[in-house]
C-alpha cells in the first residue's frame, strides 16, 4: 500500500481558508521527480503548490480530475472521500513515479498541494490501452480530527 | 474494442466534468466575496449564500451521474491484465485532545 505524504503547507491553507473540500476540484498530478529532488521541496514549508512539481506531459492521458464521495464528519473527525480514478491512455504516457492531489478550484491560492503517494519502482509508463487505478481504499483521501 | 470502450466512458466523464468547472467558479467567487467582504449587509449576504447553495445542489447531481460513470469505469478495467494499479493509504491529521 502506498502511504500518504502529507503537504506541510496543506493544514495552514486549510486553516486560513484556501480550500471548500465539498465544492473545489481537486486533481491528481503526476511526477517522475522525488519531491526531495525538486528544487524545492514541495513537501516542505512555504513550498506546497504545484508549480514546485515537476509534471509529465499529459499527453495521452485520460483526465485527472477526482469525483467527490463525501465530504462530512462524524462525532467529531472529518473525513474526505473520493471516488477511485482510472486514468486510461490513449497512446504512450509519459514515466511517472508520484501522484499527487492538488486543489484545483480554490481562487485564494494556486493550485495548493494535499498529499502525494510513490508508486514505488519501477515507474510507471502507460501504453496505448494500458490504465492506472488510484484506489482510495483507506477508505478516505485523509481524516481529520 | 476494449480501448474505444473505455475512451468513450473517460470522453462522457471529461463532459460532465466540464458541465462542473462553470457552476464551481461561481460558487467559489461567491465563497471567495462572502470570506473577504466582512462589510457586506446580512441581506446580501444571505442572498448570496442562497444562490451557493443553490449551485451546490447543482453541483451535487452532476456528480451523482459522475460517481456512477467512475464506477462503471473502476469494475470495467478491473482484473485487466494491463491494468495498472496503486493502493492509496488514507492520511490522518490529528490534533491533540
Amino acid at each position: 500500500m502506498a502511504s500518504f505524504v502529507k503537504i506541510a503547507d496543506f493544514v495552514e491553507h486549510l486553516a486560513e481558508g484556501a480550500h471548500d473540500l465539498d465544492t473545489h476540484q481537486l486533481t491528481v498530478a503526476l511526477s517522475n521527480t522525488a519531491p526531495g529532488a525538486e528544487s524545492s521541496d514541495p513537501t516542505g514549508d512555504g513550498n506546497g503548490l504545484l508549480a514546485n512539481v515537476t509534471e509529465i506531459s499529459y499527453t495521452n492521458l485520460s483526465s485527472r480530475d477526482l469525483t467527490l464521495t463525501s465530504s462530512s464528519q462524524s462525532s467529531g473527525t472529518y473525513s474526505l472521500v473520493l471516488q477511485d480514478l482510472v486514468l486510461s491512455a490513449s497512446g504512450a504516457v509519459a514515466t511517472f513515479e508520484f501522484i499527487y492531489i492538488y486543489n484545483d478550484g480554490t481562487a485564494v491560492l494556486t493550485d495548493p498541494l494535499i498529499g502525494n503517494y510513490d508508486y514505488g519502482s519501477p515507474a510507471l509508463t502507460l501504453a496505448n490501452g494500458e490504465s492506472l487505478t488510484i484506489d482510495f481504499t483507506g477508505p478516505a483521501l485523509f481524516t481529520l480530527a | 474494442m476494449r480501448t474505444e470502450k473505455i475512451a468513450a466512458m473517460q470522453a462522457a466523464r471529461a463532459d460532465l466534468q466540464k458541465d462542473l468547472a462553470p457552476l464551481r467558479k461561481r460558487a467559489e467567487e461567491i465563497r471567495v466575496a462572502l470570506l473577504r467582504g466582512k462589510d457586506i449587509e446580512a441581506a446580501e449576504r444571505k442572498k448570496a449564500q442562497d444562490e451557493r447553495a443553490s449551485i451546490k445542489s447543482k453541483i451535487g447531481e452532476v456528480m451523482d451521474r459522475l460517481r456512477n460513470l467512475d464506477r462503471l469505469i473502476v469494475g470495467f478495467v478491473r482484473g485487466e491484465p494491463n491494468a495498472y494499479k496503486i493502493v492509496a493509504e488514507m492520511g490522518i491529521f490529528k490534533g491533540d485532545k
